[in-house]
């Protein structure tokens, strides 16, 4: 009795091992499909969060309506970590259209760091109406994205 | 084996660990070392801005916990597995004390699962000890200001507080499972030096290895993969694939590790 | 009475060498019970199978009339005992090892303030010295704790491998003395020992392991009774060619004696010529005095020139109750 309810839980946990395994298998999960669409979010609500902070009339992110493209800097295939090159279109606080370009970094486990190119959204400080300092949250930001 | 052997042996490790100069070193490391960090972000200009949060951790006290998470992921948790797991079971062989404790009135199994849950009983300690020192030290320090996500979202300080509790929750498999993995490093060499160095060399060949864009099935099977799994908690939608990842993973790491380590242990000759 | 100790067919074997083979023993309550045998013999290597340290290859083992199975390997309540010189924790002091050692044995937490801990410090004679770190004990001093550590379990039988070869003289009295009270009060003790006098003066019965094999097993009178009681004890001008002169001599033997001088033994007749040979050969006789036959030499006897397949052969063939080594015939 003891012995054949060892013998399921190990087949459960070795079932659960494979599954993992091979559901692993295949391209790297690192594609254009995953990094847009995260890279449109957190850029949205970074601009909402800066418009905020820089005592400006506030703005909804999904008004931004941001559209990435990403391509891997690298010739080949255009999946997997490393560097990428993102641009950015999007509709500024005064409904222009505004384009910016980001380098990423993206690790392995879908998290990467983006760096703005170029001046167009200022430097890494900003000065606040009132004249205060502030991080300029999209110079330099962060995010994550499920590989899975 | 009985719940009471094992018992008996967990209060005399625990007894043991108590006693020894380096167990205490370690807690004192967990409990004060965020504190020296949150300082430090305090008095100084340059931030861990290669760290995920770091340019945040002079702006929200919750940002400090998640940088020492992530600091912890890399060096503290295999660390403090090795330094106790790797050595609980190669410090009998070391002090020669294997006949001493075999010779009373408990088992090889009672042994065995003592000291085990006292490995893992450590590395949970420890790891609730740093998170609630940089949980303190953030807040003390730094102040509770909101926090803003991995999407660019703004979190209230409450919600961020738990959020920063549960992300740390999600490494505790990891490293369950690491200790496991030190367990049988210390079973295995009967030496105290590879019980404890083994752990860590592993653990930086996985942290290398996630670097590389090798195969992902390769590494969503290193143990080391869920202590960065935390991430998804702190993204908008909240995601859960990889903390259930790490989980099945460390799961396995621990049975795979401590049978093959119960057995080598059983069958061993103990001064033959 | 069940027997105290009951150990049938014994082997081990380690690589291409057998450290143990067919080993019997059998230990009866209130015995002392003296385990011999030169060094690599296989003495530790036995009591570490009959403590449970070591997986025997084949044979059974009962410990107070309790089977003990490989697989279980919980030394039984009442065993109790130390292979070599015991270790502790050194950075624990001595009353805080055998706290430790008592929570194992069922105590509880306090178990360092218990009368059972303080009892056997005192039976040993290491209360002045209980609190302090292990790691400054001297060898005898951790055989002391050892032997704490043992008694702390009230054993009814109780494994001594050289407890007293650490001690000073006065300490090496004080553990004899204790053995024997063990003993008198009805443990059985299994004392191995280099110490031929040791065992003369404690054990009424005995074994000699040569080579992983039992050479001999029964009393010391027994032993006596296998060769004539009586030596001479021989000083010549060269100890060492009248060893070789003896040694080509039919019915003498001879061995050499520590500190200088030998043992020789042989009838009457074959003694007077061998001491005329020893004076053709210019081999000048000094002393030649008659003695009882120590224990050392009928040990030195047994183990000297027979190899582990001749022991076997001679166990195989001897009579029930006294084994007999071709050696010895």
């Amino acid at each position: 009795m003891r012995r054949s309810f060892a013998r399921r839980v190990a087949g459960r946990v070795l079932a659960s091992g494979a599954a993992l395994v091979l559901g692993g298998c295949g391209q790297s999960p690192i594609t254009p499909a995953r990094i847009e669409p995260a890279l449109e979010a957190t850029f949205a609500n970074l601009v909402e969060l800066q418009v905020s902070r820089l005592r400006l009339p506030p703005i909804a992110a999904p008004d931004f309506a941001v559209t990435a493209i990403c391509r891997k800097q690298l010739a080949g295939a255009n999946a997997g970590a490393g560097d990428w090159t993102c641009s950015l279109v999007w509709q500024g606080p005064n409904r222009q259209t505004l384009r910016d370009t980001y380098d990423l970094f993206v690790a392995t486990d879908g998290c990467y760091t983006a760096t703005v190119t170029g001046e167009s959204l200022g430097g890494p400080i900003l000065k606040a109406s009132d004249g205060s300092d502030v991080r300029n949250l999209l110079y330099t930001f962060e995010g994550c994205f499920d590989t899975m | 084996m009985t719940l009471r052997g094992v018992c008996a042996v967990i209060g005399v490790e625990r007894s043991k660990l108590a006693a020894q100069l380096k167990t205490r070193l370690v807690l004192a490391a967990c409990a004060a070392g965020p504190f020296v960090f949150a300082v430090a972000m305090r008095v100084q200009s340059n931030v861990p801005a290669d760290t995920l949060f770091g340019r945040s951790v002079t702006e929200s006290g919750l940002a400090v916990p998640l940088v020492v998470l992530g600091f912890a992921a890399l060096w503290v948790f295999p660390a403090v597995a090795s330094v106790v797991g790797g050595d609980l079971f190669s410090a009998e062989d070391r002090y020669g004390t294997w006949a001493t404790l075999l010779t009373r009135s408990c088992t090889r199994a009672e042994l065995f699962a003592g000291k085990v849950l006292t490995a893992l009983g450590f590395s949970l300690l420890a790891a609730v000890v740093l998170a609630a020192s940089s949980v303190a030290a953030g807040l003390l320090v730094i102040g509770g200001q909101p926090l803003i996500d991995l999407s660019g979202v703004l979190l209230p300080p409450r919600q961020a507080l738990v959020r920063v509790a549960l992300a740390w929750a999600s490494a505790l498999p990891s490293a369950v499972g690491f200790s496991a993995l030190a367990v049988l490093a210390s079973v295995a060499t009967r030496s105290s030096a590879p019980g404890i160095g083994l752990p860590v060399v592993i653990a930086l060949t996985m942290q290398l290895y996630a670097l590389v864009d090798g195969p992902e099935a390769i590494r969503r099977s290193l143990i080391t993969s869920g202590f960065g799994a935390w991430h998804g908690l702190l993204a908008e939608p909240s995601y859960y694939g990889p903390i259930a990842d790490g989980a099945i993973v460390s799961g396995l790491y621990l049975v795979v590790c401590l049978a093959i380590a119960y057995r080598m242990l059983q069958h061993r000759d103990i001064g033959g | 009475m069940p027997l105290a100790l009951e150990a049938v067919g014994v082997s081990k074997r380690y690589g291409d060498r057998d450290a143990l083979y067919d080993v019997d023993l059998v230990v009866r309550p209130g015995e002392l019970h003296g385990l011999l045998g030169p060094n690599g013999a296989g003495k530790t290597t036995l009591m570490r199978v009959l403590l449970g340290l070591v997986r025997p290859d084949a044979g059974t083992v009962h410990l107070l009339g309790r089977h003990v199975e490989s697989a279980d390997r919980r030394v039984p309540d009442g065993v109790a005992g130390f292979v070599e010189t015991p270790a502790f924790y050194p950075y624990l002091s001595g009353r805080k090892n055998l706290a430790l050692l008592a929570r194992l044995d069922g105590e509880g937490r306090d178990a360092g303030s218990g009368a059972g801990v303080n009892d056997a410090l005192d039976a040993v004679g290491l209360s002045a010295q209980a609190d302090h770190l292990a790691s400054g004990y001297s060898a005898g001093m951790r055989q002391r704790l050892g032997l704490a550590a043992a008694l702390m379990r009230s054993p009814r039988l109780l494994f001594l491998d050289e407890p007293t070869s650490s001690l000073d003289p006065a300490g090496a009295r004080d553990v004899r003395a204790l053995a024997r009270r063990l003993a008198d009060a009805g443990a059985a003790v299994v004392l191995s020992s280099h110490d031929m006098s040791e065992i003369e003066e404690l054990c009424a019965t005995l074994t000699f392991i040569n080579q992983g094999c039992v050479a001999f097993s029964g009393t010391i009178d027994a032993v006596r009774a296998l060769a004539p009681p009586r030596v001479h004890a021989l000083h010549t001008s060269d100890d060492r060619a009248a060893l070789g002169l003896a040694r080509h001599r039919p019915g003498i033997s001879a061995a050499p004696v520590a500190g200088g001088g030998l043992e020789v033994c042989g009838h009457d007749a074959v003694l007077d010529e061998y001491v005329i040979a020893l004076g053709c050969a210019a081999i000048a006789v000094r002393t030649l005095e008659s003695r009882t036959r120590s224990l050392e030499s009928l040990f030195l006897q047994i183990t000297g020139n027979a190899d582990a397949a001749e022991v076997r052969t001679a166990r195989a063939e001897a009579a029930s109750g006294v084994r007999v080594p071709a050696v010895m015939s």
